[in-house]
C-alpha cells in the first residue's frame, strides 16, 4: 500500500477545475467554494457541487448565499479525491456511456491506497454522495473478502477489544473460517 | 493510521454504513469480521443487517449432503466452465440435536428449516424406530448459531405429508407451513401455518383440489404459500416443483411423456396467469425415475442456470 506522498496542493487543484474543451465552457460558469476542516479552500463548478447533496441542501436552503461552505468533518485529500471523481462522473452524465464510465470507476478504485478508499467512506457519506459511497463500499468490500481478522482490523484502523481468552474461545467455535484465508 | 487530520474516522461511521459494506461480503469472511472488535457481531446479528444482505445478489447456497449442511460459495469466472467453488466449510447441526436426524425442509435468506425427528434408542438397538411423537421443526441461522424449536403435535388422524418454509414479502415474518391429510379415509387435505413469534399454529381450512402427492418444495417466499396442487389443477400430468428465481415464481415440470426433458416456467408478474413464460427447456436429462427434480437456483449472467438436483437445498 503506497503511503500518501500525492497530497494536492492548493494551487493545482484549482488548475484542474476548469476542465477543457467542452463548448459550455463558453458559458460563465459559477463557482462555489467549500472550505476543509483543515482551512484549505476548494472552488467548484457549481454542477460538481450539486453532486454532493449536502451542499445542494445547504443552497436550497439559502439559494441566495455566497459563503463559504465549511465542511468541518471532511480534510483536504479525500475531499479533492472526491471532487476529482465527482468531476468524471459529471461528463459521463452528459455523455452516458457504460463502458467508459466502469472504466475510468475501476482505474479510479485501484490506483487508490486503502487508506485513501477508507478516508473516502466518511467523506461521500457526509456529502451524501449515493453512487460514488455505493463504488467505495464495493470496493472496500472486494479488498478484505476472505481476509484474516488482523488484516481488516488493521485496514480500518480498529483496536481490537477482545481479551485474548475471548478471542481464542470465538476462533475455536469457527475454525474453518480462519483457514485458508489470503496470505496477507 | 493518521491523528493529526481532523476528519471524520471510519470507526465514527455510523452502523449502517459498516453494514453496507460487511453486506457486501462472502459468509466466509463474514464469519471472520466477527472477531474484529466487540461491536462487529452486532452489526452482522442486526435485522437490518439481513436485509441488506438478502438484497444482495445471490452468491452463497447451502447445500445439505446426507447430514451435513454446507456452505458453497458460488463465483463466477469468465473463463472457466466450472462455475462452482465449493468450500469444504460445514455447519454442525447434528451437534445440535443429539440422536435426531434431521431434513432440510427449505431455507430463505440465510436461515434453515429443518425437520427434526427423534430416535428412541440408537439405530443398532433391535427397538430402534422414528418416533413420529418426537417430531418438531427447527428454524435456525446457522450462521448466528440461533435457533427456534416448532413443536409439532402429533394427532392420530393426522398424517402429515409435507412442511414448506418461507417469508413473507410482506410482513417479513417467517412462516411454516405444514400439509396434511384429515379424516379417515384421508379425504381432506388441510393446511396450517405457524408464523414465527405468534408461537401458535393457524388453520388455513382446506386445501382446493384432489392431490397424490404433495412437494416438499411447495413454498415461495413471495407472500404466500404455492404448492403443488395449484399446478396440479391446471392438469398437467408429471413431476412439478416450484421454486423462486430472481423474485419470480417458477416451476420446473418433467413431462411423463418424456422424462429426458423438463420445462422451466416462470411467472413473470406475479399473480398474473397468463404471465407464465416457457423460459427453457432443458433435454437430455439423465433422469432417475422417480424422485429427480430439478429446479433453477440462480440464472447467471451467461446464460447458464445453476439447477438443483435431488438432494440439494
Amino acid at each position: 500500500m503506497s503511503s500518501s506522498t500525492d497530497s494536492p496542493t492548493l494551487t493545482t487543484e484549482t488548475t484542474q477545475l476548469s476542465p477543457q474543451p467542452d463548448t459550455e465552457t463558453a458559458k460563465p460558469t459559477k463557482k462555489i467554494t467549500l472550505k476543509s476542516s483543515d482551512n484549505q479552500i476548494f472552488e467548484v463548478e457549481e454542477s460538481v457541487a450539486m453532486e454532493f447533496a449536502t451542499v445542494k441542501s445547504f443552497f436550497e436552503d439559502s439559494p441566495s448565499s455566497t459563503d463559504i461552505v465549511p465542511l468541518p468533518n471532511v480534510t483536504a485529500k479525500p475531499l479533492s479525491q472526491v471532487i476529482e471523481f465527482c468531476k468524471e462522473q459529471i461528463k459521463f452524465k452528459a455523455n452516458p456511456d457504460e463502458a467508459q464510465k466502469k472504466k475510468y470507476n475501476a482505474e479510479f478504485l485501484t490506483e487508490k491506497s486503502d487508506k485513501d478508499l477508507v478516508d473516502m467512506i466518511p467523506v461521500a457519506n457526509y456529502l451524501e454522495i449515493k453512487d460514488l459511497l455505493d463504488v467505495l463500499n464495493q470496493a472496500v468490500a472486494d479488498r478484505i473478502e476472505n481476509k484474516s481478522v488482523e488484516y481488516v482490523r488493521n485496514f480500518f484502523g480498529i483496536d481490537n477489544d477482545f481479551t485474548a481468552e475471548e478471542e481464542a474461545a470465538l476462533r475455536r467455535e469457527h475454525a474453518w473460517a480462519y483457514e485458508g484465508v489470503d496470505e496477507d | 493510521m493518521a491523528g493529526e487530520e481532523k476528519g471524520t474516522e471510519i470507526s465514527d461511521l455510523p452502523y449502517s454504513l459498516m453494514m453496507e459494506i460487511l453486506s457486501r461480503l462472502p459468509m466466509k469472511t463474514l464469519f471472520n469480521c466477527k472477531l474484529v472488535c466487540k461491536t462487529w457481531p452486532h452489526l452482522i446479528s442486526d435485522p437490518l443487517f439481513l436485509e441488506l444482505q438478502v438484497a444482495r445478489p445471490y452468491t452463497d447456497i447451502m447445500v445439505q449432503i446426507k447430514s451435513r449442511v454446507f456452505l458453497t460459495h458460488v463465483e463466477e469466472r469468465a473463463t472457466d466452465n466450472n462455475i462452482l467453488e465449493v468450500e469444504k466449510t460445514h455447519f454442525d447441526i447434528k451437534v445440535k440435536f443429539p440422536g435426531c436426524n434431521f431434513d432440510v425442509i427449505g431455507s430463505c435468506n440465510g436461515l434453515l428449516c429443518l425437520e427434526i425427528t427423534k430416535f428412541t434408542g440408537y439405530k443398532s438397538d433391535p427397538g430402534y424406530r422414528s418416533d413420529p411423537g418426537y417430531k418438531s421443526v427447527c428454524v435456525c441461522n446457522p450462521f448466528l448459531d440461533e435457533y427456534i424449536t416448532i413443536p409439532i403435535i402429533p394427532m392420530e388422524e393426522r398424517d402429515i405429508m409435507r412442511l414448506g418454509f418461507g417469508n413473507s414479502v410482506l410482513s417479513k415474518q417467517y412462516k411454516v407451513i405444514q400439509l396434511f391429510y384429515y379424516g379417515n379415509s384421508h379425504k381432506y387435505l388441510r393446511a396450517e401455518i405457524y408464523t414465527i413469534g405468534t408461537g401458535r399454529w393457524r388453520s388455513v381450512g382446506n386445501a382446493p383440489g384432489k392431490v397424490c402427492c404433495l412437494d416438499r418444495y411447495g413454498v415461495s417466499s413471495l407472500g404466500s404459500f404455492h404448492y403443488a396442487l395449484q399446478c396440479a389443477n391446471e392438469r398437467v400430468r408429471g413431476l412439478i416443483s416450484l421454486g423462486v428465481v430472481e423474485g419470480c415464481l417458477c416451476m420446473s415440470i418433467s413431462t411423463h411423456s418424456n422424462p429426458q426433458e423438463f420445462c422451466i416456467w416462470v411467472m413473470k408478474e406475479y399473480g398474473v396467469k397468463e404471465s407464465w413464460t416457457k423460459q427453457f427447456v432443458i433435454e437430455n436429462v439423465n433422469s432417475h425415475p422417480h424422485f429427480d427434480f430439478c429446479m433453477p437456483l440462480i440464472f447467471l449472467s451467461n446464460g447458464k442456470i445453476l439447477i438443483n438436483r435431488k438432494g440439494l437445498v
